[in-house]
């Protein structure tokens, strides 16, 4: 699931091509602001069908958060 | 739970008004660079909208709308006993929007007309109130209008909102008719909410001060309002929908026992195509039966859904039609709406300069 997660990452921010990693912050990426995060928001949505909340959401700083609190979701 | 159900009871004409006058959103690079604005415009989808001129209020737009609307279907206004006005930018803190629009319409002094001060939901709450007063005995016709000037509402140099939003106005006749069948509405709510769409200041909580007045950064990106323009998180927007709006439109439903493929058009809040393509794929709808104006319009707040009716579904309503409406935005609110009409006459759209 991690590498699916990158990959979604990569397609919702534009970043083909480029080296992303777990360590990752999203800030470091200028394509992270209201429509990076919509897309990264859909594509979670269609491929793990889960949702998080607005709170859950603000909450990660890295990749690696966000993966976190998606496999927290999951079980 | 706010369902309602009403029986008999249907929208027999619409009219609709924008401004004339058309803001290319590819040429709107004032101040954002040309890429910047492409890859907006690309995402949100919004080509075109139109602005009201200074001087040109929701009100007015209505008005053109209510004018043309009542000219086309010969309608008698002593008739019209109920006057709403949905909008959250009125002509005025007070009166209400309504009361100027009877006597500008030259309504009888026996007309009930009130404001609903709601936005992206206020069409589909607007018109359960307009059901429920229409299901009255004494109640003949209930003309409902449905305003915005949100050009004025968001600055053109916050990127967030400044590519979006756009005027319009309606009008709408709602009336009973026995041969129509049950129509279903579910209406909600959650202000917990509150700061994902809101105007901070100028109301009583935070009065207008020469300091609500100042332009300033607020955010990293450097996008720049007063305390007095909207802002809108639009990732939490898009969250909430997501969680929120395909659950409602299946609550309700199972309300009105019926499936998803029984209505001829789902008409949705116009919030911006990212949005509504991932709706209608997430529902698996038919695209061709979800018609959409947030390539020439924008988003219009409230009257986003009948505006899109107006200009999308005219000469396809005579007969039976049975309609899914859905909005869902600021406060935030949301509802949804089924319902029948038959022969709904639609007319041309008026541009007001």
């Amino acid at each position: 699931m991690k590498e699916q997660l990158i990959t979604i990452v990569k397609e919702a921010l534009d970043l083909e091509g480029e080296t992303v990693t777990m360590n990752d912050s999203f800030d470091r990426f200028d394509t992270w602001d209201s429509l990076g995060k919509l897309s990264l928001i859909a594509l979670i949505d269609e491929h793990f069908d889960l949702q998080l909340s607005d709170d859950e959401f603000n909450s990660f700083e890295t990749i690696e958060d966000l993966y976190n609190a998606l496999e927290a979701k999951k079980s | 739970m706010a369902e309602l159900k009403f029986s008999g009871i249907h929208i027999t004409g619409m009219a609709g008004a924008v401004p004339a006058q058309t803001i290319k959103n590819r040429a709107y690079t004032e101040h954002f660079d040309k890429e910047a604005v492409n890859d907006i415009v690309d995402k949100t989808g919004v080509e075109e909208r139109r602005f009201a001129t200074e001087s040109t209020t929701a009100s007015d737009l209505c008005y053109a709308a209510a004018e043309k609307l009542i000219a086309d279907m010969e309608i008698d206004k002593s008739e019209i006993d109920v006057l709403l006005f949905v909008s959250q930018t009125p002509d005025y803190r007070m009166p209400a929007t309504s009361i100027i629009l009877q006597n500008r319409l030259g309504l009888s002094k026996s007309t009930a007309a009130f404001d609903i001060s709601l936005g992206c939901s206020g069409f589909v709450y607007g018109l359960s109130v307009a059901y429920g007063y229409a299901q009255q005995p004494g109640i003949r016709k209930v003309l409902l209008l449905d305003g915005e000037t949100r050009s004025k509402v968001y600055h053109p140099k916050d990127r967030k909102t400044g590519f979006i939003f756009g005027d319009a106005g309606v009008a709408a006749i709602i009336e009973k008719d026995t041969n129509i069948g049950d129509s279903f509405f579910s209406l909600n709510s959650d202000g917990s909410l509150q700061n994902l769409i809101k105007i901070d200041a100028g109301g009583y909580r935070n009065r207008s001060t020469s300091e609500s007045l100042k332009e300033k950064v607020v955010d990293e990106h450097g996008n720049i309002r007063t305390d007095e323009h909207g802002y809108m998180n639009g990732a939490d927007v898009f969250n909430f929908v997501l969680r929120e709006i395909p659950r409602n439109i299946k609550q309700t439903l199972k309300f009105a026992d019926a499936k998803l493929d029984d209505f001829d058009y789902y008409i949705f809040h116009q919030a911006n195509k990212f949005m509504n393509d991932y709706l209608i794929k997430k529902l698996k709808l038919d695209v061709d039966k979800v018609p959409t104006t947030i390539a020439k319009y924008g988003n219009t707040s409230s009257v986003s859904i009948p505006i899109t009716m107006v200009d999308q579904l005219k000469d396809k309503t005579a007969g039976d039609k049975n309609l899914l409406l859905c909005g869902f935005g600021v406060g935030m609110s949301w509802a949804t709406a089924c319902i029948p009409t038959q022969d709904l006459k639609i007319s041309e759209i008026v541009e007001v300069s």
